[in-house]
């Protein structure tokens, strides 16, 4: 990329196109989300070169959800591998909500996406002490978007003290020996990893990082290893939308995950990196306004893994 | 002999213009289904959206056995053409009178 004028004039054109678009309605099943302003709304880039752009709320925080699950899955892979971390939680789309109760055929979550995969995950990262593994997990992403970043404590204790069904989730993952005994500490980590705050910039510059095959664009430190990013990128294009993944892949075709705050981050490997914050949600908990964002600029830049511009393997255009 | 098909094209080949452009590309190859030469002097952005209508009339071109071919095309606008591996389907010329005579 030399040039990011074009790109940053459309993106600005985009804002304006759906800024005033009022459909959907801001997540309350989890009480402290409820006080979100529904009209926020902000757009930012971030390129694997670390060169930045955002419009609208862009400092506006909010709480990162199940955008926390890729990044936790990664964490898993670094400290036990695959074979280990695959034992734990499945790569298999579900079709079902995030909050669905099923497992597969071997007792596992379907994947690391659902709630259910994402405790699993919670298990096997939360480290030797409730804060140790929060701290942990905050350090990591604080690195990744190259700023300090916090847990936002109201919402994880109204997350915790309204979360009847994910403690049944990780009751029923303990029963089958999918997790610990700690269940309570497996249990605070996910609330505390799904509670972190961030903006739209810190969102981009995450997956900016990912893009950057786990180096962060501006500090150039790995944050994450190079080996499992491509692990995290699989499955948020086959399962980081809830049960709208299969028709997102279809029309955007890129790697992303979305969380009931209304965050959206899409990952363009080796590119770039767009997140979009605006919390009013369709019917399947993704950002209205967020979709629609990374739709059009799927469209306008050819971002599909499959649009005909996109060439396979760069190792087959070499030979 | 008649003129070959020539359009003019203007500023962006995006969302927004993709679908008049369309138009004006079948329109021609409609009125004048030997040849089309498309002038890109005042083009200065091309989309994947506005790429994939010039594959569409490049391919309606094959089928139809016309010959197409672009002029004045500018660095940037070529080398998108370039990266997409695409541009064995448009002849670039360097200015209008050679494409029009290349598609005689």
């Amino acid at each position: 990329m030399k040039d990011l004028s074009q790109l940053k004039s459309y993106i600005a054109q985009v804002y304006e196109r759906h800024r005033f678009n009022n459909d959907g309605v801001v997540a309350t099943y989890i009480p402290e989300l409820g006080k979100a302003n529904p009209d926020h709304f902000g757009i930012s880039l971030v390129t694997a070169t670390g060169e930045e752009f955002s419009v609208g709320d862009s400092q506006q925080e909010f709480t990162i959800q199940s955008i926390c699950k890729p990044l936790a899955f990664l964490m898993a892979l670094e400290q036990h591998g695959r074979e280990e971390t695959l034992r734990h939680v499945g790569i298999e789309p579900s079709g079902e909500a995030f909050n669905s109760i099923q497992l597969d055929a071997l007792n596992r979550p379907f994947n690391p996406m659902v709630n259910a995969g994402a405790i699993s995950v919670a298990n096997l990262i939360k480290g030797s002490s409730p804060e140790a593994g929060v701290a942990n997990f905050v350090k990591r992403l604080s690195q990744a978007a190259h700023r300090e970043l916090r847990v936002d404590q109201a919402v994880c204790n109204s997350e915790s003290e309204t979360g009847h069904r994910n403690r049944a989730i990780a009751h029923l993952l303990r029963n089958f020996d999918m997790i610990d005994g700690a269940v309570d500490h497996t249990l605070h980590q996910y609330f505390s990893q799904c509670s972190v705050l961030v903006n739209s910039r810190d969102l981009a510059m995450i997956g900016a990082t990912l893009a950057n095959i786990g180096a962060n664009p501006v500090t150039h430190d790995e944050v994450f290893k190079m080996e499992f990013v491509k692990d995290a990128l699989s499955v948020m294009l086959t399962c980081g939308m809830y049960d709208f993944a299969g028709e997102w892949a279809y029309r955007v075709g890129l790697p992303a995950k979305s969380g009931v705050a209304g965050g959206i981050m899409a990952v363009v490997n080796r590119q770039l990196s767009i997140a979009v914050y605006s919390p009013r949600l369709d019917a399947r908990g993704n950002s209205v306004r967020g979709i629609q964002v990374c739709k059009d600029l799927a469209e306008e830049y050819g971002l599909h893994a499959f649009d005909f511009m996109n060439f396979g393997s760069n190792f087959i255009r070499a030979l | 002999m008649e003129q070959p098909g020539l359009i003019e094209l203007i500023g962006r080949i995006d969302n927004n213009t993709s679908s008049s452009i369309e138009a004006r590309i079948n329109a021609s190859l409609d009125a004048v289904p030997a040849s089309l030469v498309l002038d890109m002097a005042a083009v200065d952005f091309v989309s994947s959206l506005g790429l994939r209508v010039m594959l569409t009339a490049a391919k309606r071109c094959r089928k139809q056995n016309a010959k197409i071919a672009l002029c004045s095309v500018s660095p940037q606008v070529a080398e998108v053409f370039q990266l997409s591996g695409l541009s064995s389907f448009f002849p670039m010329h360097p200015d209008r009178a050679t494409a029009l005579q290349a598609v005689k």
